[in-house]
Order: structure tokens, then sequence, then C-alpha cells
């Protein structure tokens, strides 16, 4: 709750609210445009819970990134479905296509998010205890990064299935190991400027200096550091992400969106495959939408995309 | 204005290990490149029947088919991008800033959308060699037109651009003697961006079976035919090869930009 | 700083000893500060400044050993750079610290963070404590690291580079507050930074660390090496010098522009130096740049020796021959110095080569045998050895480029040197030695010289004549020892009580570029401004011979 109602005090501060507020004693009163002390009080409130603060303001920024992502996620979708109603040569062409997308989120989704949460966690502890284990954990996953694309991966996973493992927690897991890898490579630097000694490391000198307790300096001085380019790259996980559904789905026979494009490709038929392509194209600005949320969520001082990070 | 003093005590920042990691990156690929053309030496130069070969062997010779696609693949790649981003800096100097910015979003745009699921469409649709590699090249190429925009317009504010000119330099002299020196290095950082990024699209299409064709062999199709039979024997040395090459790809793009941005 | 008191006085070292390595950055110190004690210690980049702090307040940074005593009360350290977790609301990080100390809920640490905010006078209007760090300007986000530290309350205070890189005048007063809240609060402050960064100021008592030991500043050349010669006859004109640059088109869709530098008129005489004195937003940089046409103005003249050096600058319409023997000539005469001395050099060439470059280009008459003779003589009057010429310009210090930067400038022998804050990143004894070799390297050729600078008193000792420029006008200009002693313009007083270390007499911030105030632009700062400054912008007035001020009230004083 408490940087729900910084926030909330914000548009109306920018309004020129708290400005106009005659100057003076008011020696109880940091900004507080929205009337009397109601906003911080609310905050005062809840300051021994500050860690689980963040989650009431969640959706916001997450929504309004869906509804600014309409025309680029929904319409391709949309485009793909409609299209394949006309063009298949199947009846149900358009149905299983949207079962299809269904499943390519349902396997991309969980996996790209549990995946970057665990590696940006492993990458940033590899930078504060590199012999601990999860910082080797941590270490390991940023150093193989490029080791482990997500369709060798979904080989593998094909592979233990052929030999008779179960394919669902196998194919989460082939999806979520490069997001992981990739969290963690762009965490674990960024984490060791955060605690070195150059420019970077000022925040947290700043805040030892203060003399906060080596808790909150890691989790809120120098996290938020590592967390920043991994939220800069969410969109070549996305696109990695993607590549490895469709291997996934293709190799084990799932009904995925990417598994109906690649059968319809190699049966040489356009009228199968293409409509399948632009849905998917659909589906992965989607997902961009709501890493872009979440990112805006993590952290209230981005308010604009940046342009080419981390591809 | 002054700015803050480097903290004087700081050790020097931990060198930056990216070059060296490109050069063994380096090493790896050339190693495998030229194992892979050592290859039929070690299938006794007898005919080649691949799937009898013991595995490693074949691995090896299927190196041949997804290197020298994915040279030929990165080299168009590269230079595509690389024109791109000289294209959009020239309307820039020519037409004006709006028409480089839309030329720069619309890469930065294709960047961002699963191209790379174009190829094994290509693949499946066009079947033929060179297309394939036409179209593998393109799905690289946003991202490689990105990243050498952004380092050209670094380079078109430096301040020694000001200073030559306060020389009176010509600006065809400026061009000549600053410019391009000075844009070789990033622009082929940016083109080799395009190295691991043809090379696993190539590998994922020929997984699905719609990538090269079976005469030229690749990793990706041996990977995806042993694990569509179960057969860990034969799944492992494409799989590890390819890894190790996309490894390999992959270090040498991160020791070229980091060896660019070392002052 | 050796009294013998009853009760321990809240900092006292003996004998403190701080090896980096085999290298002693302080050598057996003792030191005591007292309560109410302001304390300033000096010195240059690498001095061991930050590594005292850090001793004194038990972390030394890594690498540094520490032997000796130390005692200290509770204190707090502010670090260098003054950086906060930037993306995070500052009203959380504050509460953090303030109630970490003090045990405060959220409420309680706001409202002693609200009375720290009064004593440094941050007016309430400005308290925008919602943003994270990152969106606040950086003399608010210093002033509220005092604030904090005033609201929690310490026995000691250690600052590292307290307010570095703000504006003098804004700086002084950040300092001045914090040293009255010390002095008030009998809390033993200890500031440390470089020489010119005026923490020396308001401090009771200033070190300076040198080789090792705590010893008393020297003071700075106060006067010009050599006395002035006086100029000749003007050969620089600028005639209603402006510069505006394009912005994004408006909601109708109708060009617009930002102005940010209105109709300079200037001249130039031989053998003068004349200093460009302003601070963030004066536009004296550009207006540097507009008369050496580094873009060209976008209004006005600008004419060399009777020869408009815009229509020579300007590139020809097509089909034309370019005009490049005048402009080469112009050149030859002007040459700039840049503040980033490092960055105006090309990293793919030596700086040889570059050199040759630049003489090849405007001294053609100079045969190519004779071109690395040139080169070994600038290179040694600049104050480099011979040999620097071979060296690439990744592999020089800062204070090798500045110098070979001034090589550069003298070797095509030119008549004026435009330099725009030609030491920026240099500092204590390297700046000194700067400034001196470019004064001998002035006097020696009879050059002539503008220097914009945000150094009040740096910049006029060696001057004929300055310029106060203030949001893109001059706002003062008068002989150097005018303006050295008796700046009559506001903003001239509060730039010389600045440069001295006193108090300047401004409040609050100078305003962004795009939110200028109308009138006056001192207006929301000045302590003389009434009604009427905000109705008009102050036209330049010669109050005496030689002496032209803008402004209303220069000489009525202040309204009580
Ligand atoms: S014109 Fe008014 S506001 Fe401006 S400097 Fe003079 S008195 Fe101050």
């Amino acid at each position: 709750m408490g940087i729900a109602a910084i926030q909330a005090t914000l548009p109306v501060e920018k309004s020129g609210v708290g400005k106009s507020r005659p100057a003076g004693k008011t020696r109880t009163l940091i900004l507080l445009p929205g009337g009397g002390g109601g906003a911080y009080g609310r905050m005062s409130h809840h300051m021994t819970h500050f860690p689980s603060d963040p989650f009431a303001k969640m959706p916001r920024p997450v929504i309004r990134r869906l509804i600014d992502a309409v025309p680029t996620a929904v319409l391709p979708m949309a485009a793909g479905i409609g299209l394949s109603a006309l063009v298949a040569p199947q009846p149900d062409a358009a149905m299983s296509l949207l079962r299809g997308l269904a499943v390519t989120l349902l396997l991309t989704l969980p996996s790209l998010a549990v995946g970057t949460a665990l590696g940006t966690l492993a990458g940033s502890w590899a930078a504060v205890a590199p012999r601990s284990a999860g910082g080797l954990a941590g270490r390991l996953l940023a150093g193989a990064g490029a080791l482990l694309p997500g369709f060798l991966l979904a080989a593998l996973a094909a592979l233990a299935v052929r030999v008779g493992a179960s394919a669902a927690p196998l194919g989460w897991t082939a999806l979520s190991v490069p997001a992981a890898c990739q969290a963690a490579r762009l965490a674990l630097p960024a984490m060791e400027r955060a605690l070195g000694s150059g420019p970077e490391g000022g925040a947290v000198r700043m805040a030892r200096g203060l003399g906060l307790d080596e808790r909150t300096v890691l989790r809120h001085h120098a996290l938020p550091q590592a967390v920043a380019p991994v939220m800069g790259g969410l969109r070549a996980a996305v696109l990695a992400a993607m590549v490895g559904s469709v291997a996934l789905e293709s190799l084990l026979d799932l009904p995925g969106a990417g598994a109906l494009m690649i059968d319809a490709a190699r049966v040489g038929s356009a009228a199968g495959a293409v409509p399948a392509l632009v849905a998917l194209g659909g589906l992965t600005a989607l997902l961009n939408a709501l890493g872009l949320g979440v990112r805006d969520w993590i952290d209230p001082a981005n308010h604009s995309s940046t342009p080419y990070q981390g591809a | 204005m002054a700015e803050f003093d480097q903290p004087p005590l700081s050790q020097p920042e931990p060198q930056p290990t990216g070059f060296a990691r490109g050069l063994s990156g380096a090493a790896v690929l050339a190693a495998l490149a030229l194992a892979a053309a050592a290859a039929p030496l070690m299938a006794d130069g007898s005919a080649l029947h691949r799937l009898d070969a013991d595995p490693v062997a074949a691995a090896l010779l299927d190196g041949r088919g997804s290197l020298s696609f994915a040279l030929l693949a990165a080299v168009l790649g590269g230079a595509l991008g690389i024109g791109w981003a000289l294209l959009a800096g020239l309307a820039g100097t020519l037409v004006g800033k709006g028409a480089e910015r839309r030329i720069v979003i619309a890469a930065q745009r294709m960047a961002g959308w699963p191209l790379a699921l174009l190829v094994p469409l290509a693949g499946g649709l066009l079947g033929q060699v060179w297309l394939l590699a036409l179209v593998t090249a393109l799905t690289a190429a946003p991202a490689v037109a990105a990243l050498a925009h952004a380092e050209l317009s670094v380079l078109m504010r430096a301040e020694f651009l000001t200073a030559a000119r306060a020389a009176a330099l010509p600006e065809r002299e400026v061009l000549r003697r600053h410019l391009i020196p000075n844009l070789m290095r990033p622009l082929l950082a940016a083109g080799t961006l395009a190295l691991p990024r043809v090379l696993a699209a190539e590998s994922f299409a020929s997984l699905l079976g719609l990538g090269l064709p079976p005469t030229l062999g690749s990793w990706g199709a041996s990977v995806g035919l042993a694990a569509r039979l179960g057969d860990p024997v034969a799944f492992a040395p494409p799989a590890l090869l390819l890894a190790l090459a996309l490894w390999a790809a992959c270090a040498i793009a991160d020791g070229v930009a980091a060896g660019v941005r070392k002052p | 700083m050796n009294h013998i008191a009853a009760k321990p006085a809240p900092v006292e070292t003996e004998a403190l000893t701080l090896m980096l390595g085999d290298r002693v950055l302080l050598d057996r110190a003792s030191l005591r500060v007292e309560r109410g004690q302001v304390l300033a210690v000096t010195g240059g980049a690498g001095s061991g400044k930050t590594a005292l702090l850090g001793a004194l307040a038990g972390r030394p940074p890594a690498g540094v050993d520490v032997a000796g005593g130390v005692r200290i009360d509770g204190h707090l350290l502010i670090a260098q750079g003054g950086r906060l977790a930037p993306r995070r609301p500052l009203a959380l990080q504050v509460a953090e610290v303030v109630g970490h100390h003090l045990g405060l809920d959220l409420r309680g640490a706001l409202r002693r963070m609200a009375d720290g905010l009064d004593r440094m006078g941050v007016p309430p209007a400005a308290r925008r404590f919602d943003l994270p760090p990152e969106q606040l300007p950086d003399s608010l986000r210093w002033a509220c690291l005092f604030a904090m530290a005033a609201a929690v309350g310490p026995a000691v205070l250690l600052v590292d580079a307290p307010a570095a890189g703000l504006d003098p005048t804004v700086r002084l007063r950040l300092l001045h507050r914090l040293a009255d809240w010390a002095r008030a609060d009998g809390v033993a402050l200890i500031l440390a930074g470089r020489p010119e960064d005026g923490v020396a100021g308001p401090a009771d008592h200033v070190l300076a660390l040198r080789r090792g030991r705590l010893l008393p500043p020297i003071p700075l050349r106060a006067g010009p090496l050599e006395p002035l010669e006086p100029p000749g006859t003007a050969r620089l004109h600028a005639r209603g010098v402006g510069m505006s640059y394009p912005l994004a088109p408006g909601p109708r869709g109708e060009a617009r522009s930002l102005a940010v530098l209105h109709g300079i008129d200037l001249d130039l005489r031989t053998g003068e130096t004349l200093v460009l004195l302003g601070e963030t937003g004066s536009a004296k940089a550009t207006l540097a740049r507009s008369l050496l046409c580094l873009p060209p103005p976008t209004a006005g003249t600008v004419v060399w020796m009777g020869r408009d050096l815009m229509a020579a600058a300007t590139p020809p319409a097509a089909g034309e021959e370019p005009n490049h023997g005048g402009l080469r000539r112009a050149r030859r005469d002007l040459q700039p110095l840049f503040p980033d001395p490092a960055a105006s050099f090309d990293p793919a060439m030596t700086v040889g080569t570059q050199l040759a470059l630049v003489l090849e280009n405007l001294r053609p008459d100079i045969a190519a045998d004779r071109r690395d003779h040139r080169i070994d003589e600038a290179l040694e009057e600049a104050g480099l050895r011979p040999e620097a010429a071979l060296r690439w310009p990744a592999a020089l210090t800062a204070a090798e480029a500045a110098h070979a930067g001034l090589a550069r400038a003298i070797l095509s022998e030119p008549r004026v040197l435009v330099a725009d804050e030609p030491a920026a990143g240099l500092s204590a004894e390297e700046r000194e030695r700067f400034l001196d070799t470019l004064m001998a390297v002035r006097d020696r050729r009879r050059l002539s010289l503008i220097l914009a600078t945000e150094r009040y008193g740096e910049g006029l000792r060696d001057a004929h004549r300055g310029i106060v420029m203030l949001a893109g006008r001059v706002v003062e200009s008068a002989d150097a020892g005018t303006l050295r002693t008796a700046p009559l313009h506001p903003y001239s007083r509060a730039m010389l009580a600045a440069s001295l270390g006193g108090r300047p007499a401004l409040e609050g911030d100078a305003p962004s570029a795009f939110g200028q105030p109308a009138g006056c632009p001192l207006r929301r700062r000045c302590p003389l401004a009434r009604e009427f400054c905000a109705q008009a912008v102050p036209e330049l007035e010669e109050v005496a011979s030689g002496h032209h001020v803008a402004c209303h009230y220069w000489d009525t004083p202040a309204e009580e």
C-alpha cells in the first residue's frame, strides 16, 4: 500500500496542486496534496509490512500495458484466427488455432515467469556470495546461457519423453532454463557493479554509510540495479521462449499453435502455416506487453519503453 | 562543471573478460570448422553412409553443412543489417531526422518479432537453399541494424568531429580520416551479432525437419531425428557440438562488442 | 584543534595511518574535532580523502589498511556522489534511514525530515518526495541528504565531496546551511572535497591532504602570473549573436524552437583576455562555440578581421564552390579548447598523427618535413614531452589530454583561443598547472583569449575583462578588477561570494531552460526582486565607463 499511496498522489502533484499550497509553517507536511495526512497515515500503518506493499498496485500498469498492446497483440491473433477460418483446408482450423494459442501461452508464460525470477535471484546472489550454493548456481546459469538454447533443450526433453519421462514438467523446465540463464547472465554483472567500487556502487556505499543494515542495503539498494537490465532483456527472453515452445510442441506433438504451423509447413500448406505464424506474432506481442507491465510494476520510474536492449 | 572524482581508491574494475572469451570462442569455432572439414578423413574416405558411421564422425560431418550455411547467412545478414543502418544514417542527412527515425524504429520493431519462426516456414514452403539463406539472414538483420545505428549515432556526436571541423577539415576528409576508421569496428561488431542468430535459427528449423536439405547435413537435423527416434547415443554428439558452436558464436559476438567498448 | 578538553571530543584519532598497498595515504595523523566544529579536508583526486572518511567511519575502502587509533561517536557518512537507490521514492528511503536510527514510524520520520528541510532552506513547494531520486534535480537530492542527516542528528557527520557537480552558488548556499546546522546542534562536521569545490568556505578549519600529511592549505594564486599588458584594437566582433534549437512541432503543426542565447554583442581586442562567467544554463559554452561557428549561430553576425565568419562557415548552396580559403584562414586564427579534451581526440589515431593532420590542413605553407619539428615544439610549449606525439589518446591521463589539446590549438599559430571550461576535469595542482601553462602560452604569443568558466575568482584573476552571463543574456560586463571587487548585479555578487567561500545571497536553484520565468531570469532567486522585475527583461545599461549592468534595481538596497 505504501508505494501505491505515494503513486496515487503523483498525478495530483504534477497538475500543480502541490505547488500552489501556501509555503509556510507546514512542518508536518511533506507534499500532501491529496489533503491532510491521509495518504501518509495509511502508509505509516503499513510501515512494518513493507515488503508486501507493492502487490496492492500490481494490476494497474499491467492492465495499462495490455490495453496499449491491443493493436499489436490481439489484432494479429484475431487476424490469424480469422484467416485460418477463411483459407485453411480443415473446417475446424480456427478453433484448433485458438486452442493452440492457449496451449502455447500456457507453456511459455509460467516458464518465463519462473525462469526469469529464479535466474535473477541466482544471478544476483552469485555476486553477493559467489561461493555459496545459490551463487554457484547463478554463475553456472550465467555462464551456460548461450550453451542452452530453448530448442535444444526441447529436443532433449523430447528424447527424455521418448525414453519414458512425463511430458509436462519437462516441457516447462526446458523452456524456463533458457529464461533463467538469460536473466542470470544480465543480473550477475549488474549486481557486481552495484556492489563494486565504480560509480554504480554509489547507492550501496551511501546506504552503508548511512548505517542501514546489510539486508536492507541488498534488497533496496543493490537488487533493483540488478533487476533493471533483466527487465530490459525480457524481450529477447520472450523471443527465445517462443522459438523454444514451437520446437517443444512440434517434437512432443502437443496441440499448440507452433505445432500447427510446423505441421502445415511440413506439408507445404501456406494456408495452414501463415495464419498460425501471424497469431504467434500476436502472442509474442502479448507476452512482451505483460513483460513491460511487470517492469513498470516493479520499477515505477520506468514509464517509457526502452528501444532495443538485450537483443 | 566539476565532475565527481572517480573513487580514488577503486581497484581497476574487473577487466572485462569479454575479449578473452571472444578469443576462446573464435578458437573453438575454428577448431570445430577444422574438425568438420577433416571429418571425411576420419570416416576412412569410404562412401559416407551417414547413419552407419559412428555418431561422432557423423556429427562432425553434419558440422560442415551447419557451419558453412551459418557463415553464409551471417555474412548476408550482417551486411543487410549494416546496410540498413547506413541507409538510415544517409536518410538522416539527406531527407531529415524523421525519415531516419522511421527506418530505425522499423528495425527495432522487427527485432522484437519472432522472426526465427520464418525460417522453418521458408524451409517448408520455399525449399531452395539460397532462399533459405536469404530468409535466415533477414531474421538477423533488424537486430544488427538497430545496434549498428546506435553505434553510428554515438559516433556522429563525438567531440573529435567538432575538433576536426575546427581544423577546417572538409566534410569529405572528416568522413575519410575520422568517421570511416572509427566506424569499422563497431559496425563489424554489430555484424557478428548475426552469427549466433543465424546458427540458432537454422538449427531450429533443421531440428523440426524444415531446414537444410538432408543431403547437406546439419546438427539440428541430426538432433531432431535422434530425439524423435529416442536414441541418446545418436543425440549426444551433434547436440553437444551444436551447443558448443552456439556458445562460441555468442562469445565471439560478445568479445568483439567488448573490444569496441574498450576505451 | 589541539585543545585539551575534559570531555573526549566526538572525533579523535591518534597516529592514524592509512596504507593502500605500499603507498602511504595518511601518515600518523592526529586529529581532533570538537562538537559544533566544522573541518574541511581538501585534496586532489586520489589523495585519500575517501579513505580517511571511510577509516573514521569504521569501514575503510577495500584494500586500505588502517593502523593507529580512531575514536568516534555515533556518526553518519554521506558517501561520494550523493547517490541513493535510484528508483525508490525518496520518502521511503528517508523514512528508512531516519526510522532505522531513531526508531520512528514513517509519519514521525517524515516530520523530522520536514524540520531538516526547513533548515536546509528547501521551500515546501519543491518537496517532491514521491519521486525517485533519479527524477529529482541534483541540488534537491543533496539538500535532502543533508536534511536527512539533520533529521537523524548524529554526533558526527562525515560528508565526502558534498554537493560536487552543483553550481557554485547553489553548492555554497547548501554547505553554509549544513555548517550552520552543525554549529547550532553541536555536531562535529567533516567535509572532504577537492580544493576547487569550495568545501573550505564554510569550515572553521581547513586541512589539505598532501602526500600523506594533513597540512594547512596553500593559498591559490590570486593575481596574474605576470602583469597583464593592455590590449590592442578590436579584431573579433560579434553582433546580436543568438542560438535557438528546433523543437518538435507544436499541437497544430507550428514550428517551435527554444532560444538559449539572446542577441549577444561582444568585441575582442588583440591580446585581450575576456572571461565568460556563468553557471549551468547560462549558455556561455554555446556562445563560445557560436563565436567559432561550430556550429554557426542562428542569429547575428560574427566578424573576424573584417571577414564574415558565418558566411564562410555555412555550407555553400549546391553547385557553388565552397569558400575554403576564407574559412581555413579564419580557423587558423581562431582555435578552440574543449571541455573534455580526451574526447576531442580521435581514438583511432595517435596524438601526433592528429596534430600533423591539423597542421597539414591549416598551414599548407609549412613544408612536410618541418611538420614534426613544429609539433614537437608545440607539445613542449604546452608542457608535454615530444614523445607524447607517439601515444594513443586512450593512454593519456586527463591532465595530459588537456595539455595535448592546448598543443593542438597553438599548432597553427592562432591569434585567438576560445576555451570552454578547459580545465573542467582537472583538480588541485593539475588544474593550476594547466591554467598556468595556458596563461604562459597566451603571454608568450600575445594571444587573445576567451575563457568560459563557472569559477568566478579563478577566471577573473587572469583576465582583462569579464562578462557575467545568465540564461543566455549578459547581465554584467566590466573590467576584471571591478568585477573582482565591486560587482553590481545580484548574480555577480552571489558568484563572487561563492568563489570566496562566502554565503551567496540567492535562494533556490536555477530554473530549467524550458521553465524560464517571465521578466528577469533571476527573479525567483534574487534578494532585490520586486514586482516590476516580472514585467520586463532588464536591458544592459552603462553605469560607469565600460561597466554595464542589466538589472532594474542594482542601485537600490534590498527591501525589508
Ligand atoms: S531585475 Fe530584479 S530580479 Fe533581476 S536581478 Fe535585478 S532586482 Fe533581481
